[in-house]
């Protein structure tokens, strides 16, 4: 990867044309789940509650206003047979789309329904009272299953569609796909409001903003206008307004969607009402917004929308701020405590009391910072003391962090001492500019003690105009053009508390300001629009008319497969016009047999390879990716596909995608693999091709056991025992749970102990047992028909990551003679330990094969790792194990063990040994092969007499075979490295002499086999041959006294081939390969 | 696992983008992405310059020992297939904390999945009896394998390898034992460039690959002339 970005910066033509291939491949399709497809209503119109005789099919919008004894609602239908879409089209769901082209200005809830009945109607003859102007529905205003299949709000935008989806009501689970099949008839669908019946707004009147030259800073988006004189009464008098006035309300369309604004009625039922609204749009000098609307006539509504913070730039009357502590949403800037205390009833002010007499107070509103053209507003109460000042006033533009370096403009009610006249009584105007104060008017205010005020103060324009009013009167003469402060800031509130008393405000209120102030003319009443329109088929945008959006998924379309003997290649091609956005990947459920599987996937549910989720219908495939048109089924753990056998298979499309609306959101969805389906017949193996094959999940060298003529047992790499029928090769079990299933690999042939053979009393006679010695140090038993478990060890190893490499040798008891005492079969194991120790801490084991309990252990310390499967000799009931010997002599690697004990018989030090060591025909030898390529003669009717060949200069590998050629002669053949040697040996009787090893005897030239495995021999009746495996998949007939390749059998190109087995009941070979293949091979 | 989801790869991908480590990208045969910062730092004299340690996300990293000792942390990913007993190959997780199942797939040179071995671990205390991989919501499969026959990192053995999980320059690793001596690997010689691909809950983490070097059969005439004395 590195040297790849390396390439990218260094060639910048590679990248581009890397970009161009990217285009290629990865197309820019729209982001679509499944497939979808649209079609426009073929007929659409209103039916009308007050006209109900009168077609209104021709109109270019249809209505779902609602009103007293004058609903209406809109039908609209749609023909789906022109979609192309069929009974085998899966159909997950669909959704009406509605576009309004009038909305309301407030959003209501719309139902869809489907219609129902047994007649259609006529768009240009239905009405509310009937279907085509004849035939009457049978609850006028439509028939229609009561269950809605989607509820929306109407929203408040004009062009942007509502989207119904319409799946499913309380009589069909999917109407769509009912619709397409032809089982519920399809006569569209009906859309109503939810609440019908006098939820009208019946009266409007559009109001025009105009403002002056001088803009405020900050402008007009946020400015608080204000409707003046306006008589409510009147309305309400004439019944289209509520007494409360919650029904007027103010909103806005603009950008084709009305909002509701917050506002505030003052006065409400009098001749003088006055509404306050924020503006939501700057507006230019001097120019006008007829964009707001006055909406009233509504008995029935909630509470208006009136947050008087959405009104001004600020409001707080502290009622909802917790006591004694500032207000939420204000910094105090210096001074106090300013804390929200309790006044008369309920009502609560805000108050600043400071017993020291702190001078400067301040407190400002968080929220508002860069306002410099405001008005500030607040009720304020003080008391007075004999010549100490009491000042509390808002205050505008307020600048600076703490009270020393201040700047604002403040208005005021004030008790003061002026040009040495103490005690006087005045409203004031004032600035602090970073600190520095000047007083700019104090005119005479009676006010008196402990009387809220209204004190209101106007900042604006830069020189600055300063008002000041007391109770909504001006107090002359304001101060034009003065510069003290021209900077924005934030609105507050400030006292000067020479009395140490108490200096209460309640009712802050701060707005943009400027002169003139903007004026708001409302228009006159009228009708409020019928609404929400949207628009019908006639409509001449067409993106406004009625569209239903179907989501579906099709099948894909089989072709010609690919047949084998044990498996079977599936091809397709996915639905024309379909892309990578729409599928994923294509499901296969399969049955034996020429119908079809029954199995219908569930949508948001993953299948994976090799469930069943119907009895006797499979999972044969799942692929995951759109460029993929092939699967490859194959005979294995996971799926049974068996020479010259019948199946049926279904194919589903799936996807990856959710669909909103549908019965299951979640992907994949599937199609309905009604038109994929195919049956499919596998060829019949036998001569040079094999007569089966099985796959597992990972290498299998080993030799397959075997109960002749009946079943396969091997055992992998992948943890599990597989069992299988020699005859074609279907597996006796699915592996899973604890069933075939280790904790590690089995790399050795597993023992099988036939039923007629074996001691464990759940098989006798039933059911043949393989014993597993695993890669995680544990030693199984298992049923051979069924996978059972019939019972396992504890860790037998020694530290973590140690495990078994070899197979368990059994000693069985029917095999034995009497010198054999146990009464089960014995499971020799010996581990291979890894890590620190594991030179010398390997064990052997010997278990019952009944249960799985130690009865012996053999630990002599000084053992180092076993990796070939030990050798019974059931004459003189010894196990030979043999192991390395940390590569040298220094300790034992052939061990001579007493299975009835445990205990040590004889130890031979002939260095690392990784070859199993094996018995000749008249039970006197036991030969084996060292690593280093020495051929050793082990007597077992001598004590302690190993002899050994010179080195042979091969390195062996697997088992030696002794063929019996004479009496005291034998023939030993094994592998090597690189092909087979043959050695004679001449052993004397009954003494421990020289023994003679003759390489290569009698013309036998080694055959050159490419990494070969362990040999077998073909046994009388049959031509006795040797059989060798090979990494170049070949298995390979040699001829035993000249070693000449008789013969081959491509097994699996580019494959290892593992050890062969032979079964001489039927005549085949067994073997498997690095690819986790087993294969059937008859004998050639 | 059937099929291989979309969502699956592409968190695998998101997943290789982002585990970018220094440490990572010095196991030399380790396929993850560099960070930028790293390829910045590519030219000849980064080395040279003193540079104070930057943090930086930190993904999986693996590497490959002949002993169970995490102190032979070293790049090496070729090894002689006649003098290596068993393989020791260290994932470390840096970051990683929970309940977690690690599956460490060894493939042959050829492609074909020679082994594959899970490993329970659990980082932060918790004990990881029932951490198992995340199934998907609704999924039908085949029987899975019993959860007591997945590895269990954490338990501490008396003797021998003390236990799966350790660590490596403080981080948690899970240690994954590859026998070879003795095996079919050195029976069959499968020598050549093997991929190891590492799973976190069964999600792709990490590629990596290790070279066994073939043993060399020793000269056909000298071994004859050897056996005939």
């Amino acid at each position: 990867m590195n040297a790849a970005s390396k390439s990218l910066r260094n060639y910048p033509g590679i990248m581009l044309r890397w970009f161009l291939a990217w285009l290629l491949v990865c197309p820019a399709t729209p982001l679509l789940s499944d497939e979808q497809t649209a079609v426009t209503s073929t007929r659409d119109a209103t039916v009308n509650q007050a006209a109900p005789a009168t077609n209104n099919g021709a109109a270019t919008t249809v209505s779902t206003h609602t009103a007293q004894n004058a609903n209406q609602r809109s039908l609209v239908r749609f023909d789906l047979s022109t979609t192309g879409l069929n009974s085998n089209t899966a159909v997950k769901t669909s959704t009406l789309n509605l576009v309004p082209t009038t909305p309301l200005f407030t959003s209501r809830n719309q139902e869809a329904h489907r219609i129902t009945g047994t007649t259609d109607w006529t768009e240009a003859g239905v009405t509310w009272n009937t279907r085509d102007g004849v035939l009457a529905w049978a609850t006028p205003g439509g028939d229609f299953d009561p269950a809605a299949t989607d509820t929306q709000p109407s929203g408040t935008t004009a062009g942007t569609a509502i989207s119904f989806n319409v799946l499913s009501d309380s009589t069909s689970a999917n109407i769509p796909q009912e619709w397409i099949n032809g089982t519920i008839p399809n006569y569209g669908l009906l859309v109503k409001d939810q609440l019908e019946d006098g939820a009208t707004w019946s009266f409007t009147r559009a109001i025009t903003v105009t403002v002056g030259a001088n803009a405020p800073f900050n402008g007009y988006n946020g400015y608080s206008a204000q409707i003046t004189g306006f008589n409510t009464a009147a309305l309400v008098t004439a019944g289209k307004m509520r007494a409360d006035c919650n029904d007027l309300r103010i909103a806005r369309f603009a950008a084709n969607t009305w909002t509701q604004l917050d506002r505030q009625v003052i006065n409400c039922n009098t001749v003088n009402t006055t509404i306050w609204f924020k503006l939501q749009a700057d507006i230019a000098a001097n120019g006008t917004d007829a964009s707001y609307s006055m909406i009233y006539g509504n008995a029935n509504v909630p509470a208006p929308p009136a947050n008087l913070n959405n009104v001004y730039l600020a409001y707080d009357n502290f009622d909802s701020d917790t006591l004694n502590q500032p207000p939420a949403g204000w910094t105090v800037q210096g001074g106090g405590p300013w804390r929200v205390v309790a006044d008369v009833g309920t009502n609560r002010i805000l108050r600043e009391s400071n017993a020291t007499a702190a001078v400067r107070n301040i407190i400002k509103v968080s929220s508002v910072t860069t306002e410099r053209d405001v008005w500030v507003q607040a009720d304020v109460r003080m008391t007075s003391a004999n010549t100490r000042e009491s000042t509390g006033c808002p205050i505008g533009r307020v600048g600076g962090n703490v009270a020393a370096n201040l700047t604002a403009y403040r208005s005021c009610l004030q008790f003061i001492t002026i040009a040495g006249v103490p005690n006087q009584r005045v409203s004031q105007l004032a600035y602090w500019n970073a600190g520095a104060f000047n007083s700019l008017q104090q005119p005479l205010y009676p006010w008196v003690d402990g009387t809220f005020y209204t004190v209101g103060g106007a900042f604006f324009g830069r020189p600055a105009t300063l008002r000041t009013f007391v109770n909504g009167v001006l107090q002359a003469p304001s101060i034009i053009g003065n510069n003290n402060v021209t900077t924005a800031g934030s609105v507050g509130l400030f006292v000067y508390d020479g009395d140490p008393v108490n200096y209460d405000f309640d009712n802050f209120l701060a707005r943009r300001y400027t002169e003139p102030e903007p004026t708001t003319v409302v228009g006159a009443e009228a009708p409020n629009a019928l609404s929400p329109l949207y628009g019908s088929r006639e409509n001449a945008t067409s993106a406004n008319q009625p569209t239903l959006n179907l989501h579906y998924l099709r099948d894909v379309t089989l072709s010609a497969p690919t047949l084998g003997i044990s498996e079977i290649t599936l091809n397709w091609t996915f639905p024309i016009g379909s892309t990578n956005a729409n599928y994923d990947g294509v499901l296969f459920a399969k049955q034996a047999g020429n119908v079809a599987p029954t199995f219908a996937p569930a949508d948001g549910t993953v299948y994976n390879t090799g469930a069943q989720p119907v009895a006797g219908q499979f999972i044969a495939a799942n692929t995951g990716a759109f460029a993929t048109v092939s699967a490859f089924d194959e005979n294995g753990d996971n799926s049974i596909v068996l020479p010259g056998t019948q199946y049926a298979y279904k194919a589903y499309t799936h996807d990856a995608t959710a669909i909103a609306g549908a019965a299951s959101p979640a992907a994949p969805h599937y199609s309905f693999g009604n038109t994929s389906t195919q049956t499919n017949t596998t060829v019949t193996g036998g001569g040079a091709n094999k007569n089966w094959s099985y796959k597992t999940g990972a290498t299998i060298l080993a030799a397959p056991a075997l109960d002749p003529g009946n079943i396969v047992v091997t055992g992998g790499n992948d943890n599990t025992v597989h069992a299988m029928s020699v005859t074609n090769g279907q597996r006796n079990y699915q592996p899973g749970g604890s069933s075939g299933v280790t904790g590690g690999a089995i790399q050795g042939r597993p023992p099988l102990i036939a039923a007629g053979d074996t001691s464990n009393p759940t098989c006798k006679n039933v059911c043949a047992v393989a014993y597993v010695a695993a890669g995680d140090g544990t030693v199984y038993a298992f049923r051979a028909d069924t996978g059972a478990l019939l019972w396992q060890t504890a860790v037998l190893t020694t530290g973590a990551g140690s495990g078994f490499l070899a197979a368990p040798a059994v000693q069985v008891k029917s095999f034995s003679g009497a010198g054999y005492l146990n009464a089960f079969d014995l499971v020799i194991v010996a581990t291979r330990n890894v890590g620190a120790g594991s030179t010398t801490n390997n064990r052997v084991f010997g278990l019952n094969g009944d249960t799985g309990a130690t009865v012996w252990t053999f630990n002599p310390g000084n053992m180092d790792i076993v990796n070939a499967t030990p050798y019974i000799d059931y004459v003189n009931n010894m196990a030979w194990v043999a192991s390395r010997s940390i590569g040298g002599i220094g300790q034992p690697s052939l061990w001579q063990i007493d299975t009835n004990t445990g205990n040590l018989s004889a130890s031979f030090n002939l260095n690392d040994i990784d070859q199993a060591p094996t018995q000749n025909f008249d039970g006197r030898v036991i030969y084996v092969t060292t690593n280093g390529g020495v051929l050793y003669a082990v007597r077992t009717d001598i004590n302690n007499c190993a002899q050994s060949s010179a080195a042979l200069g091969v390195t062996p590998r697997g088992f030696p075979i002794p063929i019996e050629t004479a009496a005291l002669n034998d023939d030993v053949f094994f592998s090597t490295a690189t092909g087979v040697s043959k050695v004679h040996v001449l052993y004397p009787l009954a003494v421990c002499g020289p023994v003679t090893f003759t390489v290569s005897p009698g013309g036998w030239v080694n055959p050159a086999i490419t990494n070969p495995s362990s040999l077998m021999f073909t046994s009388p009746p049959q031509a006795e041959f040797m059989y060798v495996a090979s990494s170049d998949g070949h298995l390979y007939k040699i001829n035993p006294t000249t070693g000449a390749n008789a013969a081959n059998r491509l097994i699996n190109a580019g494959a290892t081939i593992g050890d062969p087995s032979f079964d001489t009941v039927i005549q085949k070979f067994y073997v498997g390969d690095s690819t986790g293949h087993i294969f059937s091979f008859d004998l050639f | 696992m059937g099929r291989i989801r979309l969502a699956v790869l592409i968190f695998a991908s998101l997943g290789l983008l982002l585990c970018v480590s220094q440490e990572a990208a010095a196991q030399s045969s380790n396929r993850l992405v560099k960070s930028n910062e790293e390829r910045g730092d590519s030219t000849s004299d980064a080395p040279l310059r003193p540079r104070r340690p930057q943090p930086r996300p930190r993904g999986p990293e693996i590497f490959y020992c002949e002993t169970p000792d995490t102190s032979c942390r070293t790049t090496q990913d070729t090894f002689a297939i006649a003098d290596l007993r068993d393989l020791f190959v260290f994932v470390v997780w840096p970051g990683v904390s929970g309940q977690h199942v690690q599956t460490v797939e060894f493939l042959l040179p050829g492609g074909s999945i020679y082994s594959s071995k899970k490993t329970r671990f659990s980082i932060g205390g918790a004990s990881p009896v029932a951490a198992m991989a995340p199934a998907f919501k609704n999924e039908v499969s085949p029987v899975p394998p019993a959860p007591h026959l997945i590895a269990e990192a954490n338990k501490v053995h008396p003797e021998g390898i003390p236990t799966l999980l350790v660590k490596s320059r403080g981080d948690s690793s899970v240690l994954t034992v590859l026998p070879v001596g003795g095996t079919y690997i050195t029976q069959r010689n499968l020598s050549g460039t093997w991929r190891v691909r590492v799973l976190l809950d069964d999600r792709l983490a990490l590629e990596s690959e290790f070279t066994l070097v073939p043993r060399q059969p020793p000269p056909a005439a000298k071994a004859e002339e050897e056996a005939e004395r």
